[in-house]
């Protein structure tokens, strides 16, 4: 129960915190770019108007956009 | 092994190649640095002619033999998300001898993740580590010996751009040649299956070795890194992109001008022009072969008042400045953010590089579409670039032809532009069908472009714009003096009268703009400097010639990336929406003004 209520989408994740990524959607681009589930992730921007988000994803950065920011879900790390 | 089914006719020459060598990573970690620099002979493929492809191919001599070494596209993997990915894998697949990967020191992890990928192929690899020192910067300390262990291939470090590590990386391919020209039964291509993992395996294996191979040791992020942060961030990241924008565009525009008033026009008015004046006038020539070569219009006037002095500064300068761009990282800071933006125009934000690069070119953004996920997205973006985004030649020449007149013009027709491109935008994203992908994208770390490699690449280029773009620029010079100097001009003119004049309101000489702008973009405006125009019709003559016919060589590549029937589409599209817009813009505000 504790679990579900941390979950939550990419998109209302918040800059400067830390995400260990819960769940994607079927995209093969983002598998290729190392986000799947298990991966860690550092929330760093996000954009307004539908714009993306940007992520720390280990050494490198990235940003997805906000269509399948949204069907990522992820749990806060504490 | 199965063909791909989008396979790509240019391809197959160059996949029965023998004596192969690919040079293969990730994307931006130097490839084409590294390829020039062991490449001894130079033969670019992506010229602008028709044939453009989207690698190179050059040789390199080893232990006395020449092998075929292919520049394939950087992907982050192999699973044929795109086009440039399914290219990476009919390479693969074509039977190559060996394999020189270059690993990316700054994204370790990344870059062996798709190693890995590569290994599953079973050909033989050699690599090069590369950017070292962009990982020193962020306090990584990689322990070759390790990774050489832990992937079981030799690795040279390098850094390519300083020439740094490429001998011994050369003497580790000819040790790997050696060893499978001595192993007389090399297996065939069929005992090559490859064994396929899932990403996510890879991933891990990757983790794990760049976990046992790399050191981190406290390091204060640089000012660059600060910056490139700093960047990606909506404040100040769009202050900082309009502005890296708006001085870019004020240096090739600025200097351009300041180029062609200080040294290029005088030089051909005062220097070149008189020179062959005076040596045609001492020939016994009749008339009309006179004018031919030296009248108001004639072939040795206009070739140097066109392309030396209109074209050739303002194409020089925006190379100079873009390369810029294209090596600094900031164009992918750019796509993040205004993705935004351009996902209610009907695509995303990584298109705005390609379109970028239309500003300079359309065949290249067109060949770069093929980074795109779905082909939805690959018409989109060549559409856009088709219908509105004018190239540097023809930029250069509308600002020539504008600021002549008034600043406000440049103005209007820049608005003019960008309206046309907005709509176009959204109207092909409505009509063309398919779906176009969310926006996927890596930062790549801010980095001051070398200088030896940065100029490098400039000259390249440069030498590619003159060799490419000179014929087809000569070619509409030579048609422009026959036209006007025979006569043959008046005869066209008064067959055109009812659109140039009737509908469009300029004179009826403009239809040679009409005519040499079916060969390339810039030829449409450069006949409008010399007549003698009013604001109004020089207005409505800058936006049809905007508008108007893509050049021949972008009608080429589009038909070849997308069959003859889309660049036939593309071609009348434009044409009509160019002479529709001009001669309602020329109807409607002589209506307006006629009321004040």
């Amino acid at each position: 129960m504790e679990g579900d209520q941390m979950r939550q989408n990419l998109y209302d994740a918040q800059p400067g915190k830390e995400y260990t990524v819960l769940e994607t959607p079927e995209y093969k681009l983002l598998s290729s770019i190392g986000l799947f589930s298990g991966a860690k992730v550092r929330m760093e921007s996000k954009y307004g108007l539908g714009g993306p988000v940007s992520l720390s994803l280990s050494t490198k950065k990235i940003a997805v956009g906000k269509d399948l920011a949204i069907q990522i879900y992820v749990r806060e790390v504490r | 092994m199965s063909r791909s089914c989008h396979e790509l006719p240019e391809d197959r020459e160059v996949l029965e190649l023998s004596d192969k060598i690919l040079l293969m990573g990730p994307p931006n970690v130097g490839k084409s640095v590294f390829f020039s620099e062991l490449t001894s002979i130079h033969v670019v493929s992506s010229n602008y002619a028709g044939t453009t492809v989207s690698y190179m191919k050059g040789t390199v001599p080893i232990n006395g033999k020449q092998y075929n070494l292919l520049d394939v596209p950087g992907t982050y993997s192999l699973a044929a998300t795109s086009l440039a990915e399914e290219v990476a894998l009919q390479f693969l697949a074509s039977d190559p001898l060996a394999i020189v990967f270059v690993l990316n020191a700054a994204d370790l992890e990344g870059s062996i993740k798709l190693l890995l990928e590569v290994q599953e192929f079973n050909i033989p690899v050699v690599a090069a580590l590369n950017l070292a020192d962009v990982a020193n910067r962020k306090g990584m300390q990689i322990d070759v010996e390790a990774l050489k262990r832990e992937l079981g291939i030799p690795i040279v470090p390098t850094v390519a751009v300083k020439r740094q590590g490429l001998r011994e990386l050369v003497d580790e391919l000819a040790k790997v040649l050696a060893s499978i020209e001595s192993a007389a039964a090399r297996q065939g291509a069929a005992a090559k299956e490859r064994a396929r993992s899932m990403d996510m395996e890879l991933w891990k294996r990757a983790q794990e070795i760049t976990a046992k191979c790399v050191r981190w040791s406290n390091s204060q992020p640089s000012f660059l890194d600060r910056l490139g942060d700093a960047m990606l961030k909506p404040w100040p990241g769009i202050p900082i992109a309009v502005l890296v924008m708006l001085v870019s565009i004020g240096v090739v525009v600025g200097a351009g001008k300041a180029l062609r008033a200080a040294l290029l026009l005088p030089l051909v008015n005062r220097g070149i022009v008189p020179l062959f004046e005076a040596l045609f006038s001492r020939l016994p020539l009749p008339t009309v072969v006179h004018n031919v070569l030296i009248g108001e219009f004639g072939i040795f006037r206009i070739s140097f008042e066109w392309i030396l002095a209109l074209v050739m500064p303002y194409v020089l300068l925006f190379q100079l400045v873009f390369s810029f761009l294209e090596d600094s990282g900031i164009l992918p800071r750019i796509a993040v953010l205004f993705d935004n933006i351009m996902r209610k125009l009907g695509v995303q934000g990584g298109s705005l590089i390609n379109i970028m690069l239309g500003y300079g070119c359309a065949v290249p953004a067109i060949i770069g579409t093929r980074t795109a996920t779905t082909k939805k997205e690959r018409l989109i973006v060549t559409t856009i670039v088709c219908f509105a985004v004018p190239c540097i030649s023809q930029t250069g020449a509308l600002f020539s032809l504008l600021a002549a007149y008034s600043y406000w013009l440049v103005l209007g027709v820049l608005l003019t532009g960008l309206t046309v491109f907005m709509l176009v935008s959204i109207l092909s994203s409505k009509l063309i069908k398919g779906t176009v992908d969310p926006l996927v994208i890596e930062i790549p770390n801010l980095l001051i472009p070398e200088r030896r490699a940065y100029f490098k690449k400039f000259f390249t280029r440069a030498k590619h714009f003159v060799l490419d773009a000179e014929g087809p620029m000569l070619v509409a010079v030579v048609i422009a003096a026959i036209l006007a100097e025979t006569g043959l001009l008046t005869g066209i003119s008064s067959v055109l009268k009812p659109l140039v004049s009737g509908w469009l309101g300029l004179p009826p000489e403009a239809s040679m703009s009409l005519i040499l702008g079916i060969i390339r973009r810039e030829m449409s405006v450069a006949p409008l400097l010399a007549l003698d125009l009013d604001s109004l019709q020089v207005f409505v003559g800058a936006v049809v010639s905007l508008i108007y016919l893509p050049c021949m060589s972008v009608f080429a590549i589009v038909a070849k990336e997308f069959g003859a029937k889309v660049a036939v589409a593309i071609t009348a599209g434009t044409t009509f929406t160019a002479l529709f817009l001009g001669g309602v813009l020329n109807h409607l505000i002589r209506f307006v003004v006629s009321l004040v």
